[in-house]
Formats: structure tokens, C-alpha cells, sequence
């Protein structure tokens, strides 16, 4: 294989790996606080690109734009986990679970009204051309999904590393019962995680659609991949969501440089599934709990 | 908001000395069939540290999620300061100056111990997401006000060396500790501690015994659990006996010792 070959997969890997990272962090933001399995995160982000190519078409400018989009579908998240969420929180993780479907179907139908059923894309953010490095081509979009993602990493460190806010809600994933004796109100922090993975499904939304360009029906297949990269890398640590996001997409971007195309799912998804068999718990597990 | 502004709206809360502070009126619970509590009754006044002893199964940490808000009771009334709390959740409890310390203490094992502490602070906190995320002004100082006031606790605890460490670098007496910071770092009237002499060390349960008094003696009042029998008797005020969910003594620590049902059914000879 020519080494332009691999350094276009590497490259493509690294921005699909960025893109499945930064869908496994909403899952991880999610699950840390509430346990509960959002199989909705791909819709927010699915909304947040179109909104962003709706608003864009009005003339709203890109960024004024992003921000908007990342209201409106952080509404979307609140009015999951305060209308459908939090009235069941009693009821087992599974149940949760398939509740975040039923909503991803209506999200999925009401923007099939709204916006048909149509691909819709937008052009590079500032217009940042291709850049061609070595007979590989970096797509003019692909820096901003790997600065976005950075971004939303050191955002998530900063906010729950150093914010007091940020530890009352890693208080409460941790040791539920304790932080409730300490006046941690669990429904707040169940709303906030569900606005934070909303809005960074937002973002990601936004900032992804040049590249893969969005329509109705993307958000379960982009759930899927979020899913797998946080099972892979371990879904109760940041660190091992980012790592499986980026083997999954590396490994998608490598076995589709050398393989017919139609296979790279089947190969991607058998390695994967490997990992998943040797390391049941994820790449990077859990930290070890006090008492270990 | 800051830590004294706090005190001085505690969810709307009559002030000043109330007595009792914490009663308990005919108060029952049942888990299904069992009746974890039957009829218990029971007045602590402000500065008592009252025990309850009795053997396992008595409904003693029942009673403690009771008061805290983590139970709800079948029937019967718990007010605090005059006012009934039996039906708020456990968040606006710990809002109206009562926090706790578990058994297994439960402290966030991903944070450092002074965040740990820094959480049982978190009845203060009135900034928002925004204001937090951006650290705008009032935010700042609301969390270094609450920096400082945790970092006096762990002072006054003995643990100033270990601010910066893991809970799991702790012995499980420092983690101990950092569980009663936590709870007490939100200067609170009343403190729910469940058995915290368990798995401690002769000169822990010392220094232990040496904080409760200290505490009482500073206006704060400690409901307690403990098994520890010669503990009980050194530090408490009031003991309460429980034996299968019903109240059979209550009164200070040598009647009780003397008492011949509480002998008969708990202490032994």
C-alpha cells in the first residue's frame, strides 16, 4: 500500500474518530449522572446540523447561527429529561433506555415533516479550503471537527474538574444517596446532564455536516457509532469514550483503505467486537472505587 | 450566595433557639409486612448529642433516613424547628441544616478530599450554569468563600496534609473524617451520624470522641448510631434504645446502663 494511502486513512480515521468521540461524550455526560442510556444523543445531533443549515439559508451568519441551534436543541434536551425522563426515573435502565428511542422516533418523524427527506450540507466554516499534504487531502472541515472536539474535551475537564457546579454533578453520578444529604437536588443534575450532551450534540452536529452532510434519518446510525465508542473505550470514564472513538474511526478509515468498501462496517465492527470480548468493560474501566 | 447570607435565609425556617429541635411524634414505618418502626417518639433539644443504640435489625439507620429524607415514614410526624419535614425530599432537608455522614461514608471517589468537601457546600451555591461555566464575578467568590470554609474544616479536623490527596489514598479513619467535613462544612444544626466509630482505631475513636464534645459544646446537635457501647455512654447525652422498631428506653446514659430491659434485651451483664 502507497504511504499516501495510509496517511489519508490515518487522517480520515483521526476525523471520524473525533466525530464518534465527541457522540460518546453526550452519551457519557448522560449515563455518568443519570445511568440512564440516551439513545436520542444521535438526534441532537442530527438537529443541531439542521438548524444550522435552516438558519444559514435565512442569512443568519454561521456562528450566530451554531449558537441558536445549540439553544434549541438544549430545549430539546431539558424537554427530554423533564417530560419523558424524569417521570419514569423510577423505572429500570432498560426501560429508560427504550424511552430515549420512542423520542428519537419522534424527533426522526417530526423533522421528516419539517424538513423533508433531503440531504442537506454546509460549505467549509469560513470557507477553509482543502489542504493536500503528501498526496493526502485534508478536507478544508476536517481541522474544525479536531478542534472541536479538543475543545469540548478541555471543556468537560474544565467544567467538571474545576467548577463547582461540575463536582455537585460528579457527586452525584459517584455517590447518588450521599450527595442528596449534602443538598444535591438529583432532578437538576439530571436536567443539566441532559442539556450539556444536548448541546454538544449540537455542536458536533453543526460542525460535522460539511463533511457527512445531514438529513432526517442520520441520528440512530450516529447513536450506534457514539454507543460503540463508549463501550469500547469505557463508558464511565472521558478518557476511554475519546480512545474508542478514535479506534473505531481509525479502524473504519484503515480497513476501508484496504478493503472494498462495502466491507469496512464488517471489518470495523468484528475488530471491535474482539476488543469488546477481551475487555467486556471497556478499554479504560472505571476507577476503582474507594473500598477496592 | 455566601456562607453567611445562607445561614440567614435557610429555607425560610424560624431562627434562634428552638426547643426541640427535632421531634419525632408516633412515627412508624414498615417495609411491606416488617415494621421497621413502630410508634417511636422522641424530642432533641439543641446542643445534645443523643445516641441510639440497640441490636441489628433495631431500625436505628432506619430512623436517621427517616429524619433525613431518604425514607418516608407510614405514619407519624418529624418536625425540625417546629416545621414538618417528613414529606420534603432529602436535598431540601440537608437545605434545612441537617446533613449526614453514612456508615460507608460515600465520599465521590474521583474527586480530591478538599472537593469533596467543597460539595458538602453546595446548599450555597446560587450561581447559575453560565455564571459557574464562565466564572463570572459572584461565581468566583462564592467558590472561594466556600474553598476557604472547607479548608478550615479539614484544618479543624486534623487533615490539613491531606487536602490534595484521593479518598482511596485515605485510611479509612481520614476517610471518615473527610465524610464528617463534608457534613459539617455546611455549618448545619443537626448532624445524622450512622456508626461513625466503626472500623476505627483506639486513638481515632479518641480524637473522635474529642470532636463530638467539641462540636456540642459549639451549639451543634449530633443524632447518632453506634454500636460501640463504652463509646455511647462516654460521649452521649441522651441515650434511646430501639430493639425491633419500637422505643423501649431513653434518658441519659448511666439510667440507661442501669436500666434492667435494657440489660435483659441488649447490654447483657
Amino acid at each position: 500500500m502507497e504511504f499516501s494511502t495510509v496517511l489519508q486513512s490515518l487522517l480520515s480515521g483521526l476525523t471520524l474518530g473525533c466525530i464518534y468521540a465527541a457522540l460518546g461524550l453526550g452519551l457519557y455526560v448522560v449515563y455518568g449522572v443519570t445511568r440512564v442510556l440516551n439513545l436520542a444523543q444521535g438526534e441532537f445531533v442530527m438537529l443541531g446540523g439542521m438548524i444550522t443549515v435552516s438558519l444559514s439559508a435565512f442569512g443568519v451568519p454561521l456562528f450566530p447561527a451554531i449558537l441558536l441551534a445549540v439553544a434549541i436543541v438544549s430545549l430539546t434536551g431539558a424537554i427530554l429529561y423533564r417530560f419523558i425522563i424524569f417521570p419514569a426515573r423510577h423505572a429500570s435502565g432498560s426501560t429508560l433506555a427504550f424511552l430515549t428511542v420512542g423520542f428519537a422516533f419522534a424527533v426522526k418523524g417530526l423533522t421528516l415533516l419539517v424538513w423533508g427527506w433531503e440531504y442537506r450540507t454546509l460549505t467549509s466554516f469560513l470557507g477553509s479550503p482543502s489542504i493536500h499534504l503528501w498526496g493526502a487531502t485534508i478536507f478544508g472541515q476536517a481541522p474544525w471537527v479536531v478542534g472541536m472536539t479538543i475543545l469540548m474535551v478541555a471543556g468537560l475537564y474544565y467544567f467538571f474538574g474545576r467548577t463547582m457546579l461540575g463536582r455537585a454533578l460528579r457527586a452525584c453520578a459517584d455517590e447518588p444517596l450521599g450527595a442528596k444529604t449534602i443538598g444535591i437536588s438529583p432532578a437538576r443534575m439530571g436536567l443539566l446532564a441532559f442539556v450539556i450532551a444536548a448541546a454538544l450534540g449540537a455542536v458536533a452536529g453543526a460542525t460535522i455536516t460539511p463533511l457527512t452532510m445531514t438529513a432526517y434519518n442520520v441520528g440512530i446510525p450516529l447513536t450506534i457509532k457514539g454507543l460503540l465508542a463508549a463501550f469500547v473505550g469505557g463508558m464511565h470514564r472521558a478518557e476511554g469514550v475519546i480512545l474508542g472513538g478514535l479506534l473505531l474511526g481509525l479502524t473504519e478509515a484503515l480497513s476501508a483503505g484496504l478493503m472494498p468498501s462495502g466491507y469496512h462496517d464488517a471489518i470495523a465492527l468484528s475488530i471491535l467486537l474482539v476488543v469488546f470480548l477481551a475487555r467486556p468493560r471497556g478499554l479504560l474501566p472505571a476507577h476503582a472505587n474507594i473500598e477496592d | 450566595m455566601l456562607r453567611a447570607e445562607y445561614m440567614a435565609t435557610r429555607s425560610g425556617f424560624p431562627h434562634g433557639s428552638t426547643d426541640p429541635l427535632l421531634e419525632l411524634r408516633r412515627l412508624s414505618v414498615a417495609y411491606g409486612r416488617l415494621v421497621a418502626l413502630k410508634d417511636v417518639d422522641l424530642r432533641i433539644s439543641s446542643g445534645e448529642l443523643v445516641c441510639i443504640i440497640g441490636p441489628n435489625g433495631a431500625g436505628k439507620t432506619t430512623l436517621l433516613k427517616l429524619v433525613n429524607g431518604l425514607l418516608k415514614p407510614s405514619s407519624g410526624e418529624i418536625l425540625f424547628r417546629g416545621e414538618q419535614i417528613e414529606s420534603i425530599p432529602a436535598y431540601k432537608v440537608a437545605r434545612c441544616g441537617i446533613t449526614q455522614m453514612f456508615q460507608d461514608v460515600q465520599l465521590c471517589p474521583t474527586i480530591s478530599v478538599l472537593d469533596n468537601v467543597m460539595t458538602g457546600c453546595h446548599v450555597w451555591t446560587r450561581a447559575g450554569f453560565l455564571s459557574t461555566g464562565f466564572r463570572r464575578g459572584h461565581a468566583r467568590e462564592e467558590e472561594a468563600t466556600m474553598r476557604a470554609s472547607s479548608l478550615e474544616q479539614l484544618n479543624a479536623l486534623g487533615l490539613t496534609d491531606r487536602v490534595t490527596a484521593m479518598p482511596r489514598e485515605l485510611s479509612w479513619g481520614e476517610q471518615k473524617l473527610v465524610g464528617l467535613a463534608r457534613a459539617l462544612v455546611a455549618q448545619p444544626s443537626l448532624v445524622l451520624l450512622d456508626e461513625p466509630y466503626g472500623g476505627l482505631m483506639q486513638h481515632e475513636i479518641d480524637k473522635l470522641s474529642t470532636l463530638l464534645r467539641r462540636l456540642t459544646c459549639g451549639g451543634v446537635t449530633v443524632l447518632m448510631v453506634e454500636h460501640l457501647t463504652d463509646v455511647v455512654m462516654d460521649v452521649a447525652s441522651k441515650v434511646v434504645v430501639l430493639h425491633y422498631g419500637e422505643k423501649i428506653a431513653e434518658g441519659e446514659p448511666q439510667a440507661i446502663r442501669n436500666d434492667e430491659k435494657v440489660v435483659a434485651t441488649y447490654l447483657g451483664e
